[in-house]
Order: structure tokens, then sequence, then C-alpha cells
């Protein structure tokens, strides 16, 4: 089988424009093998326009925790068939409609997967063997209140069920904000072959879910999956 | 295409290749999985995503007990050459007497991955048990299994003339009889149908063809109220959001607020580096 450098999990919703611009993102890294794993609504399952290239394989994910069921569906596959590719990068078609800003986040989160980023990225890891996740250095939040050992968010009450669920307990509560990250192949393996993704995604709210007014699991492991690189050690580097 | 036919393949079996056979056949493969072998739902997934299948596939639950193995199949339900009818799939489950059981565990389990309206079909597991040649004719109300070839070709006969319906399904094993010459008998018979009843085969393929149509429209159709919904949402967030107001204050706070004399002093240094005449010092129009 092929050796790739890293894999492009990929949520598109919107529109398949959107597929067709990440095939184009990953064009422009010329140098290296990526595979690109991407989910898709199945409201696309009956687009004849819809074709797979060689080094990509597609998915057909129903609706359910908006990017994060579909990444979850791909890191199921990966665990399943790509375990030996290092590197994942999540990434997903945000477009934060309910902001004016939505458009400017995309692009600012999608520099991780720009080329001369590309290898910045991958020296970083190799560098630092404590380095799990790399991402936009503006992207990295945290909501811990240490005064009271709990979380500035909706997300509050769920966050702490869950930590204890799967026993997620890092030194530090940072997080990636958007789910756009590059990270090691072998942390989600650990964590996913004890806890199984597709488990994990059947727990997630159905349809397109908010959390302005109240707290959502889909929205808690938005946070949980940086945790899983922390609560093992490892750190969130910001590029 | 007439009727749908899914080719039994035992999951150990490596080749899965069906040819397409144009409009009067569109067979799709049928991947019998035995639940209790994680290492054949392994097999089973590498395969399909090795590309080693070229036709559309379904998959057929043999000794379904535990309902935690069912996360195992999510990746192949959700693969791209899984057979659907209006985006759900078909999942075929193995019938013995606890069917009912399994049928709630597999419901259960669908249900929680968001598949809306999946449709399950139990098959009789006669089907499973004979290496010879067997065919069911699964339809809504009943299903019939027939074991040799010959009398099955003249059920499908029968069957063209007297109870077509577009929706039933028919599961065949061909045994010792290789699939591709399986499904050119069925394209002779349905040939001679055509040539005896041209009137009666081109209502069925205009049924057919439109019947697909309209599942295509109706499947866009589904798709754009849901994404107007989805919009009209974000939209009302919008509208209800303080982001822009908050962009107009951060500006405010860090620079309107600044001393007189600070912005005087920027415009002198404008004149000097020369991006703005001494003269519109002492003018009031605005600088654009």
């Amino acid at each position: 089988m092929k050796k790739y450098h890293c894999a492009i999990l990929y949520h598109n919703y919107y529109s398949l424009s959107g597929l067709d611009d990440m095939r184009q993102r990953i064009g422009r890294m010329k140098n290296h093998d990526i595979l690109l794993l991407a989910s898709l609504p199945d409201k696309f399952s009956a687009d004849s326009s819809l074709t797979e290239g060689k080094d990509e394989k597609i998915l057909f994910a129903t609706n359910m925790g908006k990017d994060i069921g579909g990444k979850l569906l791909l890191i199921d596959l990966v665990l399943k068939l790509y375990a030996d590719i290092p590197y994942l990068v999540l990434l997903h078609d945000k477009r934060s409609y309910q902001k004016y800003s939505g458009g400017f986040e995309r692009e600012k989160l999608f520099r991780i997967i720009e080329p001369s980023n590309f290898d910045r990225i991958l020296d970083k890891f190799d560098s630092e063997t404590s380095t799990g996740i790399v991402c936009h250095n503006g992207s990295i939040r945290s909501e811990y209140i240490s005064s009271t050992n709990s979380f500035d968010t909706t997300n509050a009450a769920i966050l702490q069920s869950l930590q204890t669920r799967y026993q997620l307990k890092p030194k530090d509560y940072s997080f990636v904000a958007g789910t756009m990250f590059w990270v090691r192949t072998s942390i989600f393996a650990d964590f996913f072959g004890k806890y199984s993704p597709a488990a994990i995604r059947s727990t997630l709210e159905k349809g397109n879910v908010l959390d302005a007014s109240g707290g959502t699991i889909t929205h808690s492991w938005e946070r949980l999956l940086s945790w899983i690189a922390s609560a093992r050690g490892y750190k969130i580097q910001g590029i | 295409m007439m009727n749908r036919f899914f080719i039994l393949t035992p999951a150990h079996q490596p080749s899965l290749r069906l040819h397409d056979q144009g409009d009067v056949l569109n067979p799709a493969v049928l991947l019998a999985i035995d639940m209790q072998d994680r290492q054949q739902i392994d097999n089973v997934t590498r395969m399909c995503f090795s590309g080693d299948i070229t036709a559309r596939f379904v998959i057929c639950l043999r000794n379904l007990h535990d309902p935690g193995v069912l996360n195992e199949v999510l990746v192949l339900l959700s693969h791209r050459q899984y057979f659907r009818v209006f985006n759900q799939p078909v999942v075929f489950l193995e019938c013995d007497g606890n069917f009912d059981s399994k049928l709630v565990m597999l419901k259960e389990f669908l249900d929680n991955q968001g598949f809306e309206q999946p449709r399950i079909s139990g098959v009789n597991s006669k089907v499973f048990n004979s290496g010879d040649f067997i065919a069911a004719h699964m339809s809504d109300s009943d299903q019939v299994v027939l074991s040799e070839l010959v009398e099955f070709e003249k059920y499908y006969t029968a069957y063209l003339g007297s109870q077509f319906n577009a929706d039933d399904y028919f599961i065949v094993q061909p045994g010792t009889v290789p699939a591709d010459q399986f499904l050119k008998r069925m394209k002779s018979l349905i040939d001679l149908f055509r040539t005896a009843h041209p009137y009666e085969a081109g209502l069925i393929k205009r049924l057919v063809q439109d019947s697909d149509t309209a599942q295509v429209e109706t499947l866009k159709n589904k798709a754009l109220e849901s994404e107007i919904k989805v919009m009209d949402e974000l939209a009302r967030l919008r509208s209800g959001n303080k982001e822009l107001e908050d962009i107009l204050e951060f500006y405010h706070r860090e620079y309107e607020v600044l001393p007189l004399w600070y912005k005087r002093v920027g415009h002198i240094l404008k004149v000097v580096m020369g991006k703005r005449s001494f003269k519109s010092l002492f003018s009031d129009k605005k600088q654009r």
C-alpha cells in the first residue's frame, strides 16, 4: 500500500464545491503524499457528478453531530484501514453563517494546510516528541476556571460527565476551537482503540445543533478531541 | 432495470466483480457477514475499501447477537458504493427463531446513527445454508425461496407477466452457476418478455425510470428544505449576535480614543512621508 505522509479527514457539509476546493488545496502540496478521507452528507449520495480520486475515499454520513460526527466516522475508517499513516489533519468546510467573520475564520484555520506551513508542522512533530497536536495559533482556547474547577461554557456540565466517563483528565484544558488541527495518529489510535468512535458518534445530537443557549455533547467533543492528546501528556502547539 | 438482483457472495470469496448489465439488470453484491467473526468483518471492510468491489453492494448480517459489534459495520454502511434507496441503506438480516429481537437491535443501532428510514429485510437462513443454487423473492408481504435455476426461471417469467413490482428484491446464490451466466439468463428472459409484451414492458421501463427520477428529485428537494431550515436558524442567530458591534467597539477603544495631538502628529507624519499634501492640512474636505 502507498505510504502517505498524512491523511486529511475532511467533513464537507455544504456543497460539493467544498470538496473541489479541498482537492485544489491538496494539489498545491506537491512534494507530499496525502490521502483525502472525506465525509459528505448522504444528500449527495444521489449526485452523479460526485467522483472519487485515486488518493481519496468518500463516505456518506448521516447528519449526526455536525462535523464532529463526520470526523468520528472518518477516524473509525482510519483505525480500520490507515492506522499506519503517521499524522491526521482534521478539517471541515466551516462557514459559520451565524457570524460576519465566518469566511475569515475558515481561512485562518485552513492555514495549517498551506504548503509553506506543511514542512514547519512536520518539523514540529519531529523535533518535539511531546507535540501531540498542531493548529493555528489563534484557535487555542481554554475555558477552565481553576478557582471553581469548572468551565466557562454552556457545555460545562456535559464536559465534566464525559471527562469522567472517558477518563480524560488533562493538566492543561486548552483545546482547539473549530476542531481543525494536526494530530499524531497513534494518540487517536490509542484512545479510540478503547472507545469505539462509532459508539461515541451514536451519542451525538442529530441535525444542526448549536450550543449558544445550552450545552451539547457534540460541542463537548470539540473540546474532548484535544484533551485526548493532552490527557496523555502531549502538548498543543500553535503555528 | 426490471427488478433488483442481489448476488449473494460469501464474505471469504476474493473476487467481487460484477459486470454492469445495462438498463436490464443492475445487480448488486450481497455480502453475508458472520457478525461473530471479527476477522471476517475486518476482511470485508478491507476488500470494500481496496476497490475490489466494482458493483454496488449491501450487507447481510448473520449470527447477530451482540449489539456492540454493529459499530464495526458503520463504515461499510457509509461506503460510497453501498446500495441505498431514498438515501437510506438497505440491510439484510438473517432470520431464524428470534428475528424480532435482532430486528430491534439493528433498528436501534441505525436510528442512533442517524439513519432515518433504513430498509431492513429478513432473509431466510435457508438461503445461506446451501452450497447449491438458491433464489429468494423478497416482497413486502412474502418471501419465496426456490432451489433450482430452471424452477426459478419459470417462476420469474410468470412473475414478470402477472405480478411485477419494481420494489421487489431477488437474492440469488448462484452456487455452481457463475454469476455472469445467471445474469445473462435473466437478461434473456427479460428480452423474451419484452418481445412478447412490448407495451407492458414499455410501461414497466417507464415506471422504473420515472420512479428513479422521482426519487432523485425528492431527495434534492428534501436536502434543499433542510438546508433552508439550517440557513434560517443561522440567519436568526446572526441577526441577534453582537459581533459587528463588538468589532466597532474594539476599533473605537483602540483607535478613536487616542488623544487629538497623537492624531495630529500622525497627519504631519503623512505630509512628511509624502502620503498627504501640506495644503490638505488646512482643508475641511475629508481625506479618502
